[in-house]
């Protein structure tokens, strides 16, 4: 088949503007592109008091990640006023406890807060796998097949670690408690109370007469 | 249309006290504020962020609303450093009130940088006393050889170095290097109707009030019967009438189709440098074509920054950082080169953290942990870290600046399109504040270190100079009082007016005090 110089260059012309302007557009929608599939946005949903059921599995979702004793109420606290004040996450909540109650039970029969510390973290697995793929392609793979849990992991997982980061760990670190609670105005200008082996420092300030 | 004596644009720390201390003296004052409303005490803002990790939109514009255009290498998110809420930048802040020295005001003439002040430190001073006692700062100098003369005693006495700064401290002494307190606007005792501060979080977010927020002031005012503020409320233009002289200015709620005109006997543009820059350029007409106040093409232009190069210092020891909300500690030995010409001067800032940023979460921090010992493990090193920032000042580079962007905001007016980049004398403060650095870490025994690379500077949110003050519109855009060179009725306060350099000194005293001379001079002259 013979086409004419004219038709070979109208084809060749929109071939080319075609690849040009696909080129362009990936290049353009590929930071897009990446945010969608990394990043996912939290739903807006209904606010609204969480169940005594969500709020069982949400702590033992988190005893089992922290796994260390903790003072419990203010991560209770945090679920709750998250459920009640920010869109998205009573319904996120429910859609977690739905799943981690699923696996439970193919598993072990059981719901997710029933079932030990260890097959708890079994079933959280996932979660530490969709949040930390170690390729571009796994990234991609999770971004569009694991959704539902790299929304787990984002919003309800790192922020179960956010706030023991700011909270819990300070007590674990030796320090007396953390910001947000009342700490005593200068018990700062001492190692914390019950600190072994700290650095003694002088009494007095630096003043004026000893400077160089 | 509505009227009110004076109109000021920005609710910030310069709009605020002029707002106060105009209705004290019983001049009715309407306050316009582009951004909502952020109610005081922030015990609620405080919660949020500190205990349930949450930034809440609804103190945030939306990005058709609050944004901007950049050029130039500046790394940092210059829209995160740009608070516009009542209240503005100060109602997130550390409350670091260090004064300017009286060399900061004549770098050209003593350092051959920069640009020297229309005024003196002296000329200052008073309203440096008088600024210190509206915050409420708490101080002492002490212990500080290098702080600047005054004729008032701090309102309040000092808050001590801390556990961490008192043993670097005394090291740094053996070495020649002064660690010393800090003037701060937080409340050490009970101060007016404000407690004293009893460390419950951190110092951006105080709950109680002990940390001062321009709010206060706000509402002191409100209360007087005097001021009536608009938040969601942008101001698009200002007009002037047929001599020349600012008679209005041209309003718009966020959320309404319409524009509204505000008669003013005076009107004072109290945004941050950015956006102050950006109203007047937006208005313009027959007498002023490129801009109100642009006479001399200086609207917008000697944008700076200042450049807090960050640093981390790792011990062997525990320190426990992060046991009080904010700085106690900082060295004020370095503002002054050593030498002129060849670089600016830096301020040094001990920073006091656990490794974590306050604030917002920062979820994607975490995402590699699976326990709470991963979590304990990562922390542990940061037990024994202290943070360092060194503060310095610079010098506007010709090409940076303020201008009006080809992108627009929901209202249809041209956002600001800044440009920024450091000077070749930047970069010799560099080499200095890396020097200082250096000596820092050997003094104290630091066993490991790491200190940002020169372009990676952050403005600490301090934008200034965008409407500098100067004798004439030749070479500014406002009076040393504030006021717009030939336009009479029309003021600009804030950091915007800074002449540079600005020093090293985190500028809100300045601006503090720069508001309550302004307001001063507009009651002397009977507005």
């Amino acid at each position: 088949m013979s086409i004419s110089r004219r038709r070979f260059l109208q084809i060749t012309g929109v071939g080319i503007t075609g690849a040009i302007m696909g080129y362009g557009t990936l290049r353009c929608s590929r930071p897009m592109l990446r945010r969608w599939l990394t990043e996912p946005a939290l739903l807006p949903a209904a606010t609204g008091t969480p169940s005594e059921e969500i709020l069982r599995t949400l702590l033992a979702t988190t005893e089992a990640l922290i796994d260390m004793p903790v003072e419990m109420n203010h991560y209770q606290d945090f679920f709750r006023w998250r459920s009640e004040n920010v869109p998205g996450y009573r319904s996120l909540y429910e859609q977690f406890v739905g799943t981690v109650d699923a696996t439970a039970r193919q598993s072990a029969g059981r719901r997710f807060a029933e079932i030990q510390k260890a097959a708890q973290r079994r079933v959280l697995t996932k979660s530490f796998q969709v949040g930390n793929p170690p390729s571009d392609l796994g990234k991609a793979w999770t971004g569009l097949f694991d959704r539902q849990w790299l929304l787990y992991d984002r919003f309800i997982i790192r922020e179960i670690f956010d706030l023991f980061a700011r909270t819990d760990a300070w007590v674990k670190l030796g320090y007396e408690t953390w910001p947000g609670k009342h700490r005593g105005l200068y018990a700062y200008t001492q190692p914390p109370t019950g600190v072994t082996g700290a650095v003694g420092v002088a009494d007095d300030s630096p003043s004026r007469e000893d400077l160089p | 249309m509505s009227e009110s004596t004076v109109a000021i644009v920005g609710s910030g720390v310069a709009g605020s006290i002029l707002a106060y201390l105009l209705t004290d003296f019983g001049v009715d004052v309407d306050v316009f504020e582009k951004g909502p409303d952020y109610p005081y005490p922030h015990e609620l803002q405080c919660a949020e962020q500190v205990l349930y990790l949450h930034d809440n939109p609804a103190y945030r514009l939306g990005p058709d609303l609050k944004g901007h255009t950049h050029s130039g290498p500046y790394r940092w998110n210059i829209e995160k450093e740009r608070i516009m809420t009542i209240g503005g930048s100060c109602t997130r802040w550390e409350g670091l009130t260090v004064r300017m020295t009286p060399r900061d005001f004549r770098r050209r003439s003593l350092y051959a940088y920069g640009d020297d002040w229309p005024i003196t430190y002296e000329d200052l001073e008073p309203y440096y006393c008088r600024a210190e006692a509206l915050l409420g700062v708490s101080g002492t100098d002490d212990d500080n050889p290098f702080a600047p003369p005054r004729s008032q005693p701090y309102p309040l006495g000092p808050f001590e170095l801390s556990y961490d700064d008192r043993i670097l401290g005394e090291r740094l002494k053996e070495h020649g290097i002064v660690l010393h307190t800090t003037p701060q606007a937080r409340t050490s005792a009970a101060y007016e109707d404000r407690p004293a501060c009893i460390n419950i979080a951190t110092c951006t977010f105080c709950p109680i009030g002990a940390r001062y927020s321009p709010n206060y002031h706000l509402g002191k005012a409100v209360e007087a019967g005097l001021c009536k503020v608009r938040s969601n409320t942008s101001v698009r233009r200002i007009l002037t009438d047929a001599s020349g002289r600012a008679r209005a200015l041209i309003y718009q709620q966020n959320d309404e189709k319409t524009e509204q005109e505000h008669a003013a006997k005076v009107i004072v543009v109290a945004g941050g440098a950015i956006e102050s820059a950006r109203l007047l350029l937006l208005s313009k007409d027959g007498r002023h074509p490129d801009g109100i106040g642009n006479r001399g093409g200086h609207v917008g232009r000697h944008l700076l920054f200042h450049h807090v190069w960050r640093g981390g210092m790792y011990y062997e020891e525990a320190l426990y950082p992060g046991r009080f909300g904010g700085w106690t500690g900082q060295s004020l030995q370095f503002r002054d080169p050593p030498e002129p010409g060849r670089h600016a001067g830096t301020k040094v800032e001990f920073a006091s953290f656990l490794g974590i940023p306050y604030g917002s979460p920062q979820p994607n921090k975490y995402r590699t942990f699976e326990t709470g010992s991963d979590v304990l493990e990562h922390l542990q090193r940061m037990v024994h870290r202290r943070d360092i920032g060194l503060h310095a000042e610079s010098v506007p580079s010709p090409q940076n600046g303020v201008t009006l962007s080809n992108k627009k905001d929901r209202l249809g007016d041209p956002y600001a399109h800044v440009h920024y980049e450091s000077s070749p004398l930047d970069y010799e403060t560099y080499r200095f504040a890396r020097g200082i650095f250096d000596r820092f870490a050997a003094a104290t025994k630091a066993k490991d270190t790491f200190f940002s690379d020169p372009d990676g500077f952050d403005s600490g949110g301090h934008h200034m100079g965008t409407c500098r003050m100067g004798m004439d519109a030749r070479d500014s855009v406002v009076t040393s009082f504030g006021q717009v060179h030939d336009v009479p009725g029309l003021f600009v306060a804030g950091s915007s007016t800074f002449v540079g350099t600005s020093g090293a000194a985190n500028p809100t005293l300045t601006v503090a005090a720069l508001a309550v001379r302004t307001a001063e001079y507009l009651l002397k002259q009977g507005l």
